[in-house]
């Protein structure tokens, strides 16, 4: 797994590549609440380059998600490929998580 | 040692010896000299001696013969007187009185007078009454006088000796009366003539020379050897006595009238013989003995004159050697400086020694050496930038011709029906040998080994040649017999330099198996199956580039599937080991029997290995270059993987599911289900299935069965049956759901059965995915 980080104004967007599992997921949770931590508040997540998730990365949305929302923040998530759209919606967070299918309306989303 | 003090100590030792030597002799000579001129002193003393000894003998018989005449005389006077007084009746008492008068008055002391029995009724000593006889026993000395009585002589005159009434030496002469038979004995007392011959006799000769101090001692031997006579100088201390065996070589030397002189604590004895003319002590000797404290007291002198002489020599001569040994060795020292500092690197230096000494020669040679010495290693400065220049762009031609070799392995990752392996290990830097496979379209794959004659840079460019020309023929045919042939009549063409290549050349349809393959002259492959290997059968083909004529043929077999093919060139089976052993056809069949179940990668490595072992420690030879590929290995259709409970095996499990999905080209959604049901389950046992912290396997089963993939999941932890776990709530807010959970659900989701059960202490896990297969 790869993290990209880009920066549009007042949008922090993190950009996932290759797999999200139950070795990598504690880079992520790492990386997330460290940018929580430092100020970011509104936040896009883009999955377009992510192939495959397990729960163990679920676990990290929520958490950032739960975060977030414990201080006003905003959480986009974007670009969900038909396998990680799956496990979303069997997990029940297409319903929790503000899920856009790109990155812009995502960006857009947050930024509003 | 340096030179300088070798010459400086060979010089002195020389000097050394030479003085020492001539002092020596000096002294020796001086002290043989004086010794002789003392010897000769004492020679003249002895001979004098030995001649005095004779001269006083003769004195003192003249003067007693003399006095013996005389006192004749006397006594015949005194026969008359004693006739006369008789005949005029004078008593004997009054003649005695007149005789004892006459001894009384003159030098004359007795007259012994007797009567014709012997009697001596008138004498001059009253006191003695004395009758001579007949018999020499009772009267040894007065028997003598006897024939006078006899009238058998008229006088007797006897040598002075010692009385025999007392010890005191008298002389006697005696004459027959004149008026009747008897003896008239007139008598001296004799001291006076000892005190003559003390006088002017040996004995006082050699007091006096002695007293002159000159002589030491002077001592007289008569013929036995006895000595007679001995004096020394006072206040000396004692000389040693003769010895024995001294006396004994006196005797020899005496005898053969020989002198002798010997030389005994500083006292030299000159011995001397006594000849004829020494009376009764002919066949004696005398003893000289001398001092040889001049003789010493000039040695001294001479020894400490040379002692500061040769002090004096050595001195000057060391001062000399060291000077020369200074000249000499002052341009080696410069030598040596020089020559350090060219050892060190600086070869610019140069000797400025001139001239024709031995020296300004070996410095005109060490300069040329320098010279060139300098010019080699110019020469040599540019040979290894050549040679460096030409090895750097042989690396850069071996990386070129490694780069035309395809290395991707595996290189076909859509079709798992191959698994193919393949390596070179080039001789030189760039080689001749080379393999290549590639698809001619959609199902049939060419695979390729060559073998170009030679080695080095000539072979490798034969051999890009041949690469290039064999992708090129293989665009528009279809059979190896025509890919041969049509790549023979090419390398044929322009083939100036008369090289040569083996090439098989085989062309495997993936979907069926069937394998046509034409050889040239190459090593027969090997077909590796559950029987054994055994080589291919030969095509008969001869190498390419050797004439265009060659005809080439194929023959056709088919692979089953578990079967492969093990192609190399003779670089493997002539590999040699230090002895000069091949490794040979047989220990390659040896090997491939035992590896001909292994992938083609294990084969590959485990090949380039032993050839390595075998030819350890020897240059190699020969490019060593194999292929290898197994057909339909990867059509298995069941797998099995042990993971340890660690996190990071998950890695190992998503890497081999997905190998085996794109095997059985399996749809990646499902493989993607099946990775993370499998993800789910795993991470929970690793997580919460065990009680303690020791190491634990869980083993894996994938399965492909009709249109579905049975997983088996199998572990030691603690009895968990998923089924039974309280199922996530998914429709919760987001605020109030559990941050986990959520792995159960998802895997339980994910697959189309799952079933759990509790084999003894074993948690058995069986999930069923359906699948189809892709599209090809």
């Amino acid at each position: 797994m790869n993290i990209s980080e880009d920066r549009k104004p007042g949008v922090l967007i993190l950009g996932l590549s290759e797999r999200l599992d139950a070795t990598t997921a504690k880079a992520f949770e790492d990386k997330i609440l460290g940018v929580i931590e430092a100020g970011d508040r509104r936040l896009v997540i883009d999955l377009a380059q992510l192939e495959y998730v397990s729960s163990a990365g679920l676990r990290v949305f929520l958490l950032a998600a739960k975060r977030l929302g414990a201080v006003q923040g905003k959480l986009a998530i974007s670009g969900l490929n038909d396998h990680v759209r799956q496990v979303f919606d069997i997990a029940g967070f297409s319903s929790i998580l503000s899920l856009y299918p790109s990155r812009d309306e995502a960006i857009k989303h947050v930024a509003a | 040692m340096t030179i300088r003090a070798k010459t400086l100590l060979m010089v002195t030792c020389l000097l050394a010896a030479a003085v020492l030597a001539t002092a020596g002799v000096l002294g020796w000579s001086s002290r043989r000299a004086l010794l002789s001129e003392t010897e000769a002193q004492g020679l003249v003393i002895a001979r004098l001696l030995a001649r005095s000894a004779a001269f006083g003998t003769h004195v003192m018989r003249d003067v007693e013969a003399a006095i013996g005449e005389q006192m004749i005389v006397e006594a015949t006077i005194a026969a008359h007187l004693v006739a006369v007084a008789e005949a005029a009746g004078f008593k004997p008492q009054e003649i005695n009185r007149r005789l004892k008068a006459i001894a009384k008055e003159t030098v004359l002391d007795e007259f012994w007078i007797t009567d014709t029995k012997g009697h001596a009724y008138l004498r001059s000593n009253t006191e003695v009454d004395f009758t001579f006889s007949a018999d020499p026993v009772e009267h040894p000395q007065a028997h003598a006088f006897w024939p006078l009585l006899a009238g058998e002589s008229r006088a007797v005159v006897q040598e002075a000796r010692k009385r025999e009434v007392d010890t005191q030496v008298y002389k006697y002469a005696g004459v027959a009366g004149v008026d009747k038979p008897r003896i008239v004995q007139v008598g001296y007392n004799a001291a006076f003539l000892e005190q003559l011959e003390g006088r002017m006799g040996l004995s006082r000769l050699m007091h006096y020379l002695v007293a002159g101090g000159n002589v030491i001692a002077i001592r007289v031997l008569d013929h036995n050897m006895l000595t007679v006579d001995y004096s020394e100088l006072a206040g000396r201390s004692k000389i040693a006595d003769v010895t024995a065996a001294d006396l004994a070589n006196f005797r020899r030397l005496v005898h053969e009238n020989r002198t002798a002189a010997f030389l005994r604590d500083s006292v030299l004895t000159v011995m001397a013989p006594i000849g004829d003319e020494g009376g009764e002590l002919n066949g004696g000797a005398i003893l000289v003995s001398l001092p040889t404290d001049h003789v010493q007291s000039a040695i001294g002198a001479q020894a400490r004159l040379a002692v500061f002489v040769s002090g004096l020599v050595l001195l000057l001569g060391s001062v000399i050697a060291l000077v020369a040994a200074k000249t000499i060795t002052n341009p080696i020292h410069q030598f040596t400086q020089l020559t350090r500092r060219i050892s060190g690197g600086d070869l610019t230096q140069t000797i400025e020694i001139h001239g024709q000494s031995e020296l300004g020669v070996l410095a005109a040679s060490f300069n040329e050496m320098s010279r060139r010495l300098t010019e080699s290693m110019e020469h040599l400065k540019q040979t290894t930038a050549a040679k460096e220049r030409i090895e750097s762009e042989l690396k850069i031609a071996s990386e070129i011709q490694m780069s035309m070799l395809p290395k991707t392995f595996p290189p076909f990752p859509d079709h798992a029906e191959l698994d193919i392996h393949a390596a070179i290990l080039p001789a030189k830097e760039v080689g001749g040998d080379f393999y290549d496979f590639f698809f001619i379209d959609e199902h049939r794959l060419c695979l390729v080994i060559a073998d170009v004659s030679g080695k080095g840079i000539p072979a490798a460019l034969f051999m890009a040649v041949t690469k290039t020309l064999l992708r090129a023929e293989t665009d528009e045919i279809q059979a190896p017999d025509e890919v041969l042939s049509r790549l023979n009549r090419e390398l044929c063409r322009d083939n100036d330099s008369c090289m040569f290549v083996t090439v098989f050349c085989g062309i495997l349809d993936t979907r069926t198996g069937r394998f046509d393959y034409s050889n040239g002259g190459h090593n027969l492959p090997y077909r590796l199956s559950n029987g054994g290997a055994a080589t291919f059968e030969n095509t008969g083909g001869a190498a390419l580039g050797l004439s265009e004529n060659t005809s080439y043929r194929s023959q056709s077999t088919v692979l089953n599937p578990g079967e492969g093919l093990f192609l190399y060139t003779d670089g493997v089976t002539e590999a040699m080991d230090a002895a000069g052993g091949l490794f040979s056809e047989r220990r390659l069949e040896e090997f491939l029997m035992a590896r001909r179940g292994s992938t083609a990668r294990e084969i590959v490595a485990s090949l380039l290995e032993s050839v390595k072992r075998h030819s350890s420690g020897v240059p190699q030879s020969d490019d060593v270059t194999t292929l290898v590929l197994r057909y339909g290995a990867g059509l298995e259709t069941s797998f099995e993987i042990r993971l340890k409970n660690k996190l990071p095996e998950l890695q190992r499990l998503h890497r081999d599911i997905a190998a085996f999905g794109s095997r059985h080209r399996l749809r990646p959604n499902a493989v993607k289900d099946i990775q993370l049901a499998l993800e789910e389950i795993v991470t929970n046992t690793i997580s919460y299935g065990y009680d303690d912290n020791g190491e634990h396997e869980i083993v894996v089963r994938l399965s492909l069965g009709a249109g579905e993939v049975n997983i088996e999941v199998e572990d030691d932890g603690r009895a968990f049956n998923p089924l039974e776990a309280s199922g996530a709530n998914v429709e919760l807010p987001l605020n109030q759901r559990p941050v986990g959970g959520l792995g159960i659900h998802l895997a339980r989701r994910l697959v189309d059965s799952l079933e759990y059960e509790r084999r003894g202490r074993m948690n058995l896990l069986i999930m069923k995915k359906r699948v189809e297969e892709t599209q090809a």
